[in-house]
């Protein structure tokens, strides 16, 4: 393995720009810049600096780039400067959780802090206004750069202990070139995935309107056997869409007198209702009759398999009975949720998340228990051929 | 909706590795017969299906092949018998049949599982040493690489107590402590690879690292499609290489990768 031989640690304060609160300081924005950057190269004192390029000008092929949560700040790195693609990382953050046994979810600077025993105590006054939304831009210079020598100190002297908990060349190289998969990830964000959202836009727009008709079609077919004293069907209503499939009680509210001890109304004494007779609200029940056949019904039984409206069960109703009402039911239902499904999942977070027509996720390392990596804003690991539209 | 970063003819491209888990599992246990099996190309989910329908391999029909291949998977990801029946809505018989005769076919696999479970219990414990967000109750499980050295492991995966409200104590689960190992050590194999994709792929100005899910990675190529693929699949299949050097682990079983590609997301997928 290489053993890098110039380390680098390094941190960033970043303005929060984006005009979206989910965006916050995302380098993907391109408004949001690096306000100050605080860096040690091995032992010399920690330096601050508003020019980026001080501190990218120390990164070579055999840098060590050290910091807490680096792929944010390597993609502030990665979006403004071409940087050697073998630099090798090392992210407290990933350790930690590394050494946690995948256990922990992207752990804090102070908790890194604390399992390592290195006392640190993270300045309030100026994460709270970070909390708020309030950019690195828009802080006292001062207080700001106390804050981030604080943050390069501990995260350096993180890094020491970790370093010194890796047994031997093995089990370094293990660690290492885990930690180093985040470049690449980061290289993926920063990449991103060209996207069309005005395409995008008309296909929810057309999704939204078949949609829209199916659902007032089977809304209309199925309300012929719902019980006309109850609430009217919605079929996005679970409780509702079981009782139709399987049977069972349901309730609904009627205005009865209040009656006194003599059985008598109770009527109001005062006010702008003065005479009228008081009334509660009374729940009262129906019984839906069951869609399900006999044998759909026994052959749930038998396989004790749950009688809801979920998804598996509507699958199974179809698969075991095709012909049958509950089937057609289920039928409607699970056309419906695929069409609101593919909105939800695919188009609309896309969209939500798209910055200039291009998707920049966040591939996150320090979530799964096995050690797999996660994708959110937008997650992009369940990304499905059937929502790509030609080019 | 995902299009390319480039204006002139571009393919999508994926690459998925063929069979990861079980190429892991058969690196983590040493089970002869299964290296045999996969190294031979032997078709495991039609020779499981003959088993359980007691059927020449010959006559197993698709679908046939599909239910043994369901199961192969469940098994794989920790599931028992009672629970691979019920998900596939067939007879318990034959989901104990089908397990039965996948252990006695790899033994090893079946020890290296009863290793890992005797490790979890003896590491279960209800008190904590490593900071205020420590889940506890835990258990440990090793990761599948040790140190050439000592032969400890390289690493571990903390998982929580599970605390039923009908049991007294707490209890690890069978079916985390088989699968996570086998799941870690795939998603490793792909960060070292995905590293050393990303450092070989310098000289190609017009190949773009797209997305990564679990065992494939996803580039958006403009130009030099088949040279670009050819190299790609060269660094992604040099997983044994990739191992030997870094970990010092000799892997006994090839890491082939799948090419699927397209115009658009759609063409790749159902190419795949």
């Amino acid at each position: 393995m290489r053993i890098p031989c110039k380390v680098l640690v390094f941190d960033l304060e970043t303005t929060i720009r984006a005009a979206a609160p989910h965006f916050g300081a995302t380098p993907a924005w391109k408004a949001n810049n690096v306000v100050l950057a605080g860096y040690k190269v091995d032992d010399q004192d920690i330096t601050v600096t508003d020019d980026l390029r001080e501190l990218v000008a120390y990164i070579g092929p055999d840098t060590l780039l050290v910091g807490h949560n680096l792929g944010f700040d390597l993609h502030y790195l990665l979006r403004d400067f071409e940087l050697p693609r073998s630099v090798c990382l090392w992210d407290t953050q990933k350790f930690d959780y590394l050494l946690c046994g995948r256990g922990v979810r992207q752990p804090s600077l102070v908790k890194t802090a604390y399992r390592m025993e290195v006392d640190f105590v993270k300045d309030t006054e100026v994460s709270e206004r970070f909390k708020v939304g309030i950019g690195s831009d828009l802080i006292d210079r001062e207080l700001l750069s106390k804050y981030l020598i604080a943050d390069v100190d501990t995260t350096d002297k993180i890094y020491q202990k970790q370093r010194a908990t890796v047994g031997n060349e093995t089990k370094l190289a293990y660690v290492q070139e885990l930690m180093n998969g985040i470049a690449v990830t980061t290289e993926m964000s920063c990449n991103g995935m060209p996207f069309s959202r005005l395409d995008a836009a008309k296909e929810v727009k057309t999704l939204q309107t078949k949609h829209d008709e199916m659902y007032e079609a089977a809304e209309a077919r199925w309300a012929r056997h719902w019980p006309g004293q109850l609430p009217p069907l919605k079929l996005t209503s679970p409780a509702q869409v079981t009782a139709l499939l399987w049977g069972g009680v349901q309730t609904y509210e009627v205005d009865q007198p209040v009656l006194n001890d003599d059985g008598l109304p109770v009527l109001f004494k005062t006010g702008a209702r003065v005479g009228e007779v008081k009334t509660k609200k009374v729940s009262l029940p129906v019984n839906v009759k069951r869609l399900a056949s006999t044998g759909l019904l026994s052959v749930f039984d038998h396989q004790d398999w749950e009688k809801t409206s979920s998804l598996q069960t509507i699958n199974r109703i179809i698969d075991t009975s095709p012909n049958c009402d509950a089937a057609a039911l289920a039928k409607d239902l699970a056309a419906l949720r695929a069409i609101t499904k593919n909105i939800s999942t695919y188009f609309k977070p896309y969209i939500d998340h798209a910055i200039r027509d291009t998707i920049h996720p966040v591939y996150n390392h320090c979530v799964t228990q096995t050690g797999r990596l996660s994708s959110s804003k937008p997650n992009m690991q369940n990304i499905s051929g059937k929502d790509s539209s030609p080019s | 909706m995902i299009i390319t970063h480039f204006k002139a003819a571009h393919r999508f491209v994926e690459f998925d590795y063929a069979q990861l888990e079980i190429r892991v599992l058969a690196l983590a246990t040493g089970d002869t017969q299964l290296i045999a099996d996969i190294n031979s190309g032997m078709d495991m989910h039609t020779y499981f299906a003959s088993e359980i329908y007691d059927k020449p391999m010959s006559d197993i029909t698709k679908n046939e092949r599909r239910t043994a291949k369901g199961f192969s998977f469940q098994l794989q990801y920790g599931a028992g018998a009672p629970g691979i029946a019920k998900f596939w809505n067939v007879p318990v018989e034959m989901t104990e049949k089908y397990i039965d005769s996948y252990y006695d076919r790899y033994p090893r696999i079946a020890e290296w599982q009863e290793g890992n479970l005797k490790f979890a219990k003896s590491t279960l414990r209800c008190r904590g040493d490593q900071g205020p967000d420590e889940p506890i109750p835990s258990y440990f499980v090793p990761v599948i690489w040790t140190d050439p050295d000592s032969g400890e492991p390289l690493g571990f995966f903390r998982l929580l107590g599970d605390k039923p409200p009908w049991r007294k104590r707490f209890s690890i689960s069978p079916t985390k402590v088989k699968n996570y190992p086998i799941q870690g050590a795939a998603s490793d194999i792909m960060m070292f690879m995905l590293r050393k994709l990303s450092v070989g792929l310098g000289d190609f100005q017009n190949t773009k690292l797209l997305n990564t899910v679990h065992d494939s990675v996803m580039l958006d190529v403009g130009d030099d499609i088949e040279e670009v693929i050819f190299c790609v699949k060269t660094i992604l299949e040099a997983v044994p290489e990739c191992l030997r050097s870094l970990l010092h682990v000799d892997s006994p079983v090839g890491f082939p990768v799948d090419v699927a590609q397209g115009n658009t997301l759609a063409e790749v997928k159902s190419a795949a």
